[in-house]
């Protein structure tokens, strides 16, 4: 499956446009955005955490996987190392850290290297890798941050809240993934 | 001192006053013949070393085994008064009887060894009373073994001893004798049965006369031809008929199930597949 090296379609030129006369950051789908330091979005993120709605981080990691998906055609179709190395871009194009994916099984695990440090949980950064792959798959997908620093697992978000409790116990992700398996109707 | 021995000091007086006048003291030179200054103390050297004594024997005093420097130092030594040296006479004890007792001890390995007439042991008038026929240790009937250590050692001039001694049972010399006498005639017998039963004759071939005359000469060798140089090696390649490209070689008939997958929806799908135990 990674016999090729991936070559990413995903072109940062111009990706943003300053337009300076208009006061106005645009990306390339012409949605405006705003360049905001982390430390003022950190507080944002905890709040949002402590009430128990990231549905405007969700909103964010939507925005981006459209973004990323907009060289790709139809993603769900496309070689799956393309699919993942323009959300890595797109990502890291917004300052979010750098992304790799594992596998385990066929459990997929996200590796966000130089997250910002927004929440103690990084439920916020779940929260927009969720958004990000949702956009990309087109259905609805979920990120459980797991006890390593970093690594969030994939998985549905009927089966999240499980895995949560689980993370929350201190189980590790071989332990996670040796908790799920495929039904057999499935 | 007796009267022939002061009368021999008084003969060798003598003849060293005769030698003395006979040799005169060299004359100290200060050169050489070949006109080279030397000094006169080497010449003294010289003269000093001819007069030393040399002791020479005596020929009528020779059975005393004396010997008396003769020397005109020595004559000189005598007229002053000195005591004449005096060398130490070497003694050589010899026995008295004048007989030469020898005792020997055979251990042989056989009555034959003993016996033999020009031996000296055999003719010492000893030989009937050897205890050795009667005890010596046998060696069997084949004769003395590899393995049989034969010592011969001499304590003294005078005694000579010599040793046989092996390993072997005692065997008599009748008995000896006797399986001596039987393996002779075995052997004889053995000779000749196959005498009689592998008789060979060999006789000698008549040569072949030769079919042609034999040149001894070397057939004369033909004038060489003159061969041209050889021409370098050179690399000649083989002309191989290439197929033409007509499309493809193989044909899959059958496609391995596929286990992993190809698009991100694939493996996304997988992924969201999975629920708790």
């Amino acid at each position: 499956m990674y016999r090729d090296k991936p070559q990413s379609a995903f072109d940062p030129g111009g990706f943003f446009e300053f337009d300076l006369a208009e006061g106005a950051v645009r990306v390339r789908g012409g949605e405006r955005v705003l360049v905001l330091s982390s430390d003022v979005v950190a507080p944002l993120v905890s709040a949002a955490v402590r009430n128990g709605d990231l549905t405007a981080v969700r909103k964010l990691g939507r925005d981006l996987g459209g973004a990323a998906g907009q060289s790709l055609g139809k993603p769900n179709e496309a070689r799956a190392e393309d699919v993942l190395s323009a959300a890595a871009d797109v990502l890291s194009l917004f300052g979010w850290g750098r992304l790799r994916i594992e596998r385990w099984g066929d459990a997929l695990v996200a590796h966000v290297d130089g997250l910002p440090a927004l929440d103690d949980d990084h439920l916020g950064v779940a929260a927009l890798l969720g958004g990000l792959f949702s956009a990309l798959a087109d259905r609805e997908v979920a990120c459980v941050p797991a006890s390593e620093g970093g690594t969030f697992l994939v998985v549905d978000p009927s089966v999240a809240q499980q895995v949560w409790k689980w993370s929350r116990n201190g189980e590790n992700v071989p332990a996670i993934v040796s908790r799920l398996h495929v039904p057999e109707e499935a | 001192m007796s009267a022939g021995r002061v009368a021999k000091l008084e003969a060798l007086l003598q003849r060293i006053q005769h030698n003395r006048a006979a040799s005169p003291a060299p004359q100290a030179r200060s050169t050489n013949p070949f006109g080279v200054a030397r000094p006169a103390q080497e010449d003294l050297v010289r003269a000093r070393a001819k007069l030393a004594p040399v002791a020479r024997p005596e020929a009528d005093d020779f059975e005393s085994n004396t010997y008396v420097g003769v020397g005109p130092m020595a004559a000189q030594l005598l007229a002053a008064g000195a005591q004449k040296p005096v060398a130490p006479t070497p003694t050589i004890s010899r026995p008295d009887s004048g007989e030469l007792e020898i005792e020997h001890t055979y251990r042989g390995p056989g009555p034959s060894f003993l016996r033999t007439p020009s031996s000296p042991l055999a003719r010492d008038g000893d030989s009937g009373e050897l205890e050795s026929e009667k005890t010596y240790l046998g060696v069997g009937p084949q004769g003395a073994e590899p393995e049989a250590e034969i010592s011969i050692s001499e304590p003294s001039a005078d005694d000579v001893e010599i040793t046989f001694d092996d390993e072997g049972d005692e065997v008599s010399i009748e008995a000896e004798a006797a399986t001596s006498s039987m393996e002779a005639e075995a052997f004889a017998a053995e000779e000749a049965f196959d005498a009689e039963e592998h008789e060979e004759t060999y006789e000698a071939e008549e040569p072949e006369a030769p079919t042609a005359p034999v040149d001894l000469r070397a057939p004369a060798p033909e004038p060489e031809e003159e061969e041209e140089a050889p021409a370098p090696l050179q690399a000649r390649p083989i002309p191989l008929a290439s197929a033409p490209a007509s499309g493809p070689v193989a044909r899959a008939v059958s496609k391995p199930r596929r286990t992993e997958p190809a698009t991100f929806g694939e493996l996304l799908h997988r992924t969201l597949a999975l629920r708790p135990r």
